[in-house]
């Protein structure tokens, strides 16, 4: 049974895959498949974060883009005090902190409530946060370092792909995969899903989903922690709300195309969203759309496969 | 049993028909009118001696109450989370506008053609993703959400692109004082129509989907039209309040709908509470007066500014911080928002015994995914 | 009970409609009544009109002095500290009321003995925003005039208002669509259009042939995109791309208009956008290890915060500015620092201080010219004075017909060594060349 689905999901993304790099090249837009991949590596990490928190408690996180910008502000005060690799694990600390602490003074005492509720408790969070980064900041953006003192390039279809973005795709491909596998393969991973399906029998297997519940949002914000401190230094500036700003709603839409319970396609909706932005941006045909094509065609994107397939691309019916 | 549950705030407590009848004592009665005669100086009588960009805010607040009760039917009685609801109201705005400064138009057909536009688009967005619901739905909705911002609100001839439209206050609602009489006025016509609405088959057809779509089918309601129907009723509440802020600003702008106006929208219609009409409407006017509050009493920002270590909180971001707090406050704390908080002085001020533990029906879930 | 409660709700709604009728009627009296609040003067729909070439004539009404009192004169300032592009609060808090505490302690006489109070307002980058808080200004602030400090959007709806309710209205130099008519309008430096010539002469020295152009997309950069294309084809430049970009525009959208002008081979790009634009363009060339040279018009905010993070991405950028850079204040105008000195309480002198401070040294030039000041005086004497002459901003001169009065700008070039953009020539006036 199970490796039908493997299957199934395997087919899908190569058909996905092969579909948009055939389509692109005929249409003289390589270049946008490339840029895509750049654009959408940051919104598939935050996606990830996303996916982690709706499969185990059915919460669409609005402030899971947050997590980030508390780590990229804490990097950026730590990094003028201590060498970037130390700057960088207390940021990331920042961000599991921030995330134990939403767990249990937001989603903890609304255990019971609505799930709109919650989702609008963590929206809530996310304005906390942005207003209080620009009470104690300012609302202006402020510079931020990279990750890698060098600025390599690889060439990939004429456009340039820095190593700094490499470093961010593989991280996006290796946690996709490793969470995919904890879901799958270990005890507490099945222990989190089993949580999130039937909390009471969980409990009568013994198994505390509350503090499970901690322990998949502390995840989630080192995923969202670690999606700031690799895509806004490439910007080379940041400013209050910076991931909710820029890549919270890419990364929703990222989530829902991918099937918003599959990790990997998470991954393969950041791609999709990123290239369908770019060719937007760069093909001609589109100049007659008023503002920004890019963001039309997501949302048309988005409504044809929800259309067709409402569980999304990767997504598997009832859970 | 719980497809009968009558709507909120006309709902009786506790339907013992055994009780005899309350009757309050005639101090009891006096004290009731004195509350409600309190209330109605409050919106009627004490706007007249207030400056004109204050009365300006008050329009503001009332306006913000037909938007909360347009998200509230989508919200509380159909179940489905509108994170669009920005791009709602700003196309009714900008269709108002441009009838009234392009077309050059009366401000009724003004107003009337973004009520139609409205309830059009989510007529249009509504049947095309009538398959997708629960959360995936409320992506739909925050994804038109931004196709309205950057694409929608781009277009020149509609909007004036960057520099915006503006909208001239109507001929004998020229003065802030006036508008807000206005604004009140149309704040009633749309309560009673969402009462009217509650009241018919449909309105009950329309709870019982909420509660359980899959049991209400089975009872022989058409979920998809009814859904479809409140939504177009959402919609057409959101085109209203949209006309009527273009016109109380006097200008409208692509700017002002954003993502994070959407949000305001969706809190301020949970923190009034859900079905609750009273609450819903406090709730909204609260929002949109919080800035304008923190200025007039200005202790909760002194408060903030003494805590030792943080900087000081100017007026422009105090709103910014203390809004989502006073949210997270009201969230954990009261879960029924401040509908539920009400529904006691409510039901004394309809002329029954005060009983401070009327908390109302206990909330349900709304399903995530019907898919 | 339940009958009881079906009943009560209707009589109300009835009860309720029938007071707000009563209470019509009533607000009508009290208007005419006059209780001290002038009624807001009529909205028709004057900022939606074709522009003529010229602004409206005012109409002669008495020399209206709201806003002055015996021993102060009330200034309306907007700009954005919050929303899409914002300006640093505490500079821009300090900077604005420098130049008038320096007046009030060095020239105590000045302005018929009067202090000059700024109150401020944030627009949050929205022109209906900017328009909510102008009306705020000038009544219940009481301000004189009303000043914009960034943003153009913003600063042209404002300004509308500040036409329609009389009151003189003054911002650096911006767009001209939308400004052209407003009789209370007053630019105190080059627009946007009219630095394009001196943006030409640029071009042509640094030599390149194949430029592009990238403006935000919004009306009020139309006029100035178009005046840059015909004066390019003119002048034959090669214009390889024309584009407009999103207000916010997103990483992908960045890196795609990128991605273009390099395959066209842009060498120079004439950018008109916020500077957050501007930098994701930047860094998103720098990526691309592409480096054309940016050039446009006069940003009004400031554009050091810009150098801080934006090298070496931006370290080919060339801009004309109303005001110099810091390098050159201290010989142009040696108060500037003295005053941040002395009024400053600390904080660091910076370019955006040097645009506020220019701004209403401009201003305090033309109310000190004013004699019985009040704004139609005020209004009258600006278009009659030869020029005004603040050292900081260029001259500017104003007729009844012309109300952008800049007569030339500043140069200023990225310096990444010194993280801040250097003054490359100053006065540089219009027709000159460079």
């Amino acid at each position: 049974m199970s490796w039908i689905r493997e299957r199934q999901v395997l087919v899908i993304t190569a058909a996905i895959v092969v579909a948009l790099v055939v389509v692109l090249a005929a249409a003289g837009e390589k270049e946008s498949l490339v840029i895509g991949l750049i654009a959408g590596s940051a919104y598939g990490l935050l996606a990830l974060g996303l996916v982690l928190i709706y499969k185990s408690s059915g919460i669409f996180n609005f402030a899971q883009g947050e997590f980030g910008t508390v780590a990229v502000f804490v990097l950026y005060l730590l990094h003028f005090e201590v060498p970037y690799g130390v700057a960088i694990v207390g940021a990331l600390a920042a961000a599991v902190l921030m995330g134990v602490l939403v767990e249990r003074l937001v989603v903890r005492p609304l255990f019971e409530a609505a799930r709109v509720t919650l989702l609008v408790a963590t929206a809530g969070v996310a304005l906390l946060a942005t207003a209080v980064e620009i009470w104690f900041g300012e609302a202006t953006a402020r510079p931020i370092a990279r990750a890698l003192p060098t600025l390599d390039r690889v060439t990939v279809l004429g456009v340039q792909i820095s190593d700094q973005r490499l470093l961010l795709l593989g991280a996006l491909v290796v946690l996709a995969l490793l969470l995919a596998l904890f879901f799958r393969k270990t005890n507490l991973g099945l222990a989190i899903l089993g949580a999130s399906q039937e909390p009471t029998a969980t409990e009568l297997m013994g198994i505390s989903v509350r503090r499970l519940s901690t322990l998949t949002w502390a995840i989630a914000a080192l995923l969202g922690g670690l999606a700031g401190v690799l895509a806004v230094p490439e910007g080379g500036a940041f400013g209050p709300g910076a991931l909710t700003v820029a890549f919270l709603i890419p990364a929703f839409t990222a989530a829902v195309l991918g099937g918003m319970t599959s990790l990997p396609g998470a991954f393969l909706g950041g791609i999709i969203v990123g290239v369908v932005e770019a060719v937007g941006t760069s093909a001609s045909i589109f100049d007659g759309i008023p503002g920004s094509p890019g963001t039309l065609l997501v949302f048309v994107v988005l409504l044809a496969v929800l259309i067709v397939r409402p569980q999304g691309l990767l997504g598997q019916k009832g859970r | 049993m719980a497809i009968a549950t009558p709507p909120a705030p006309t709902a009786p407590a506790t339907s013992s028909a055994a009780a005899p009848p309350f009757r309050p004592s005639l101090p009891g009665v006096v004290a009731r009118a004195i509350v409600w005669i309190a209330l109605g100086w409050l919106v009627l009588v004490f706007p007249l001696g207030r400056e004109a960009f204050e009365v300006q805010r008050y329009s503001e607040a009332v306006i913000f109450g037909i938007i909360g009760l347009s998200l509230n039917v989508l919200l509380g009685y159909v179940g489905q989370i509108s994170l669009g609801h920005q791009a709602f109201v700003g196309i009714g705005a900008f269709t108002a506008a441009y009838v009234v400064s392009v077309q050059s138009q009366s401000f009724w057909l003004g107003v009337a053609a973004a009520v139609a536009i409205g309830g059009l688009q989510a007529l249009i967005l509504g049947g095309v993703s009538l398959r997708i619901t629960g959360l995936y739905f409320a992506l739909v909705t925050l994804s038109f959400g931004l196709v309205a911002e950057k694409n929608i609100f781009q277009i020149e001839e509609l909007t004036g692109g960057g520099q915006g439209q503006p909208a001239p206050k109507p001929e004998g609602f020229s003065t802030d004082w006036r508008y807000y009489y206005l604004c009140v006025a149309f704040l009633a016509v749309v309560l009673w129509i969402d009462w009217r609405l509650m009241r018919t088959k449909a309105g009950r057809a329309l709870l019982a989907l909420r509660e359980n779509p899959k049991v209400a089918e089975t009872f022989g309601v058409n979920v998809k039209v009814l859904t479809l129907f409140a939504f177009v009723i959402s919609g057409a509440f959101a085109g209203l309040g949209g006309a009527l802020l273009a016109f109380n600003d006097t200008f409208v702008s692509p700017e002002t709908w954003s993502f994070n106006l959407a949000l305001v929208f969706v809190i301020m219609t949970v923190v009034g509470g859900l079905r609750s009409r009273a609450g819903v409407v406090i709730g909204s006017a609260f929002f949109a007066l919080l800035g304008y509050l923190l200025e007039k009493f200005s202790f909760l920002q002194d408060g903030i500014n003494a805590i030792p270590g943080a900087p000081d909180l100017s007026t422009e971001i105090a709103p910014l911080v203390i809004g989502p707090i006073l949210l997270l406050l009201t969230l954990t704390l009261f879960p029924g928002g401040i509908g539920q908080q009400i529904r006691p002085v409510q039901a004394w001020l309809r002329g029954r015994r005060f009983n401070r533990h009327d908390r109302g029906p206990k909330e349900v879930q709304i399903s995530d995914v019907r898919a | 009970m339940a009958t009881r409660a079906r009943l009560v709700v209707p009589i109300l709604v009835v009860a309720l409609f029938g007071a707000a009728c009563g209470q019509k009627s009533g607000v009508a009296g009290s208007e005419t009544g006059g209780d001290g609040v002038t009624a807001q003067p009529t909205t028709g729909g004057g900022g939606g009109n074709a522009a003529p070439a010229a602004p409206a004539a005012r109409k002669a009404g008495p020399n209206d002095t709201s806003g002055i009192t015996d021993d102060e004169i009330v200034i309306g300032i907007h700009a954005p500290v919050t929303g899409a592009s914002p300006i640093p609060q505490t500079t821009f808090d300090t900077g604005k009321d420098i130049y008038w505490e320096f007046l009030a302690d060095t020239a105590p006489k000045a302005l018929g003995g009067r202090k000059v109070r700024v109150v401020f307002r944030d627009d949050e980058f929205n022109p209906s925003r900017a328009v909510q808080v102008c009306r705020e200004m000038v009544e219940n602030e009481k301000a004189f005039v009303l000043v914009g400090g960034g943003g153009a959007d913003q600063i042209t709806a404002c300004a509308k208002y500040a036409s329609q309710a009389g009151v003189p209205y003054f911002s650096a130099g911006v767009n001209e669509a939308g400004l052209t008519d407003l009789s209370t309008y007053f630019a105190v430096s080059l627009t946007y259009a009219q630095q394009v010539p001196l943006l030409i002469d640029l071009i042509e020295q640094i030599g390149a042939k194949k430029v592009a152009a990238v403006v935000t997309d919004t009306p009020s950069f139309k006029d100035a995109h178009d005046t840059f294309v015909t004066a390019a084809k003119r002048a034959g430049l090669d214009l390889v791309s024309d584009d407009s970009i999103n207000k916010t525009a997103s990483e992908a959208e960045a890196l795609s208009e990128i991605n273009k002008l390099k395959q066209a081979g842009a060498e120079v790009v004439f950018l008109l956008s916020s500077p957050l634009v501007f930098l994701g363009l930047a860094s998103a060339a720098r990526n691309q290890n592409y480096d054309p040279i940016f050039v446009g018009p006069g940003i009004t905010g400031g554009l050091n915060a810009v150098m801080t993070f934006g090298c070496p991405a931006v370290g080919n950028s060339q801009f004309f500015s109303p005001f110099p850079g810091l390098d050159v204040i201290n010989e142009l105008d040696p108060d500037y620092l003295l005053a941040y000195a002395g009024f400053g309480s600390g904080a660091k002198a910076d370019d955006i201080g040097i645009a506020l401070w220019g701004l209403n040294k401009t201003i305090g030039l033309m109310f000190e010219a004013t004699p019985k000041l009040g704004r139609a005086a005020l209004m009258d004497t600006i278009e009659k004075a030869e020029s005004f002459a603040s050292e900081v901003y260029p001259p500017v001169a104003f007729t009844p017909k012309q109300h952008f009065g800049g007569t030339g700008a500043q140069r200023l070039k990225a310096d990444c060594t010194a993280k801040q953009f250097k003054t490359a020539a100053q006065f540089v006036k219009l027709g000159s060349g460079n």
